[in-house]
């Protein structure tokens, strides 16, 4: 959907915080933000909600919310919306906890406990394993690569990894990946299905025009749903 | 529902961990544990490891560039978010510089958690039509030569650029390079140091 995070190209945004060039500045900031990393992290993986759903959540905040918050109050606007419409704990619930809590104090920079509980050591194991995303194909891919190739006009609303910026425009396959788990389809379904991954190029004078600023190549890695034959 | 503030976000984020907790949804202590294991573990030291071996063997540089996710594989450092890779060497004619505009995908076993003008809108929105005076806003100006690949990780491919070893480094070990390699030459928003640190 071109929601409020479909940022590639928009005009009007502003300079980078000049403030995040300063050397030294920690990638986690506040000590909240590793916590609302590692909460949504363990929602996932106990099966509350998915990654595509959690990406989908962030993309339904309103445009003015979402420029204008920190990062991860993006986060908890989506697991905090995920998790009351799925049943777990509602915002009325957070609420209330909130004003029984009072003023938090979060440890910045937490020490590894001594002894990990079976699911802290759980999660440490995902850290270091990850979750592989490919899928066996049920379909050969369609695009050789040097095949042109250009981005179907989509437009719809719901979840997709199609930057709007690329609607239209023609490319070149760079590369297949293979078949990877669709983010729609998991977004919206819950279910895991293979959609053929290409790395695509694109030129600038291509994506933005002839006035645009320079001469320069961009890649992007889209799925065969959002292409067709040049 | 105010709550934009970061004051209001951690009490937000407070009374969700001990919501959670008590659904069995999370644990205090593992938090706990994530939280150390990302900024101990993960983080630019590994991406400059894989980097600096790559500038010291050409055997491991060739494996980099053609198969990345199986080459990290070797030294470890798969993980979450970086199940699968692609590197990309800077030349004298090429520099490269990764964003992801639709949210904030990077390659959290190698380079740690994203910095914040990574994950903000600006650096999102700029990058991918104006890369050259972005990069100089991170004081990076590149020669009129020199072309720029723009990749935007729109899917779950993580990218890593391997900047270009600096002059002086002759006869440097892979350990002694290092810390010549910065978190920002990794995602393309700088070069490597010279040993001199200029």
């Amino acid at each position: 959907m071109h929601g409020p995070h479909d940022l590639g190209g928009r005009d009007g945004i502003g300079a980078i915080n000049p403030e995040f060039l300063k050397p030294g500045v920690p990638d986690w900031r506040y000590p909240v933000e590793g916590r609302m990393h590692a909460v949504t992290a363990m929602a996932i993986a106990k099966g509350a909600f998915n990654l595509d759903e959690q990406r989908h959540g962030i993309e339904l905040m309103k445009w003015s919310e979402y420029l204008d918050s920190t990062y991860y109050a993006h986060w908890l606007f989506s697991v905090e919306r995920l998790l009351n419409d799925k049943g777990y704990i509602s915002h009325e619930e957070v609420d209330q906890r909130m004003r029984e809590l009072g003023t938090p104090s979060m440890t910045p920079h937490p020490q590894k406990p001594e002894k990990l509980s079976p699911f802290a050591q759980q999660m440490i194991d995902v850290l270091w394993k990850g979750t592989p995303h490919n899928l066996p194909a049920e379909q050969p891919p369609v695009f050789a690569v040097g095949a042109k190739v250009v981005v179907r006009n989509l437009n719809e609303a719901t979840h997709n990894r199609l930057p709007g910026y690329l609607n239209k425009v023609p490319g070149v396959i760079a590369k297949q990946y293979g078949a990877f788990h669709d983010p729609a389809a998991s977004a919206h379904e819950q279910v895991d299905r293979p959609n053929q991954l290409y790395q695509v190029r694109f030129t600038s004078r291509d994506v933005w025009g002839e006035t645009v600023s320079e001469d320069f190549d961009l890649y992007a890695d889209l799925f065969e749903s959002y292409l067709e034959a040049a | 529902m105010d709550w934009l503030s970061l004051a209001d976000v951690e009490a937000r984020v407070n009374a969700l961990e001990s919501l959670m907790v008590e659904k069995g949804l999370a644990e205090h202590e593992a938090v706990d544990a994530v939280v150390a294991s990302f900024e101990n573990d993960m983080g630019p030291m590994n991406g400059a490891k894989v980097v600096a071996r790559a500038w010291t063997d050409p055997e491991y540089k060739q494996w980099l560039l053609t198969d990345a996710t199986a080459a990290i594989a070797d030294m470890g450092f798969t993980g979450l978010q970086t199940e699968h890779l692609v590197a990309m060497e800077n030349t004298d004619e090429r520099h490269n510089v990764v964003v992801c505009t639709l949210c904030s995908c990077y390659p959290w076993t190698l380079l740690g958690i994203p910095p914040a003008w990574f994950k903000y809108p600006q650096y999102r929105a700029r990058v991918v039509k104006e890369p050259r005076s972005v990069l100089a806003e991170f004081g990076l100006i590149l020669p009129d030569t020199v072309k720029i690949d723009v990749w935007d990780s729109s899917a779950e491919v993580r990218y890593l650029v391997i900047p270009q070893r600096p002059e002086g480094t002759d006869g440097m070990t892979a350990d002694e390079l290092v810390p010549l390699i910065s978190r920002n030459s990794m995602v393309g928003t700088a070069l490597a140091s010279s040993p001199q640190g200029t």
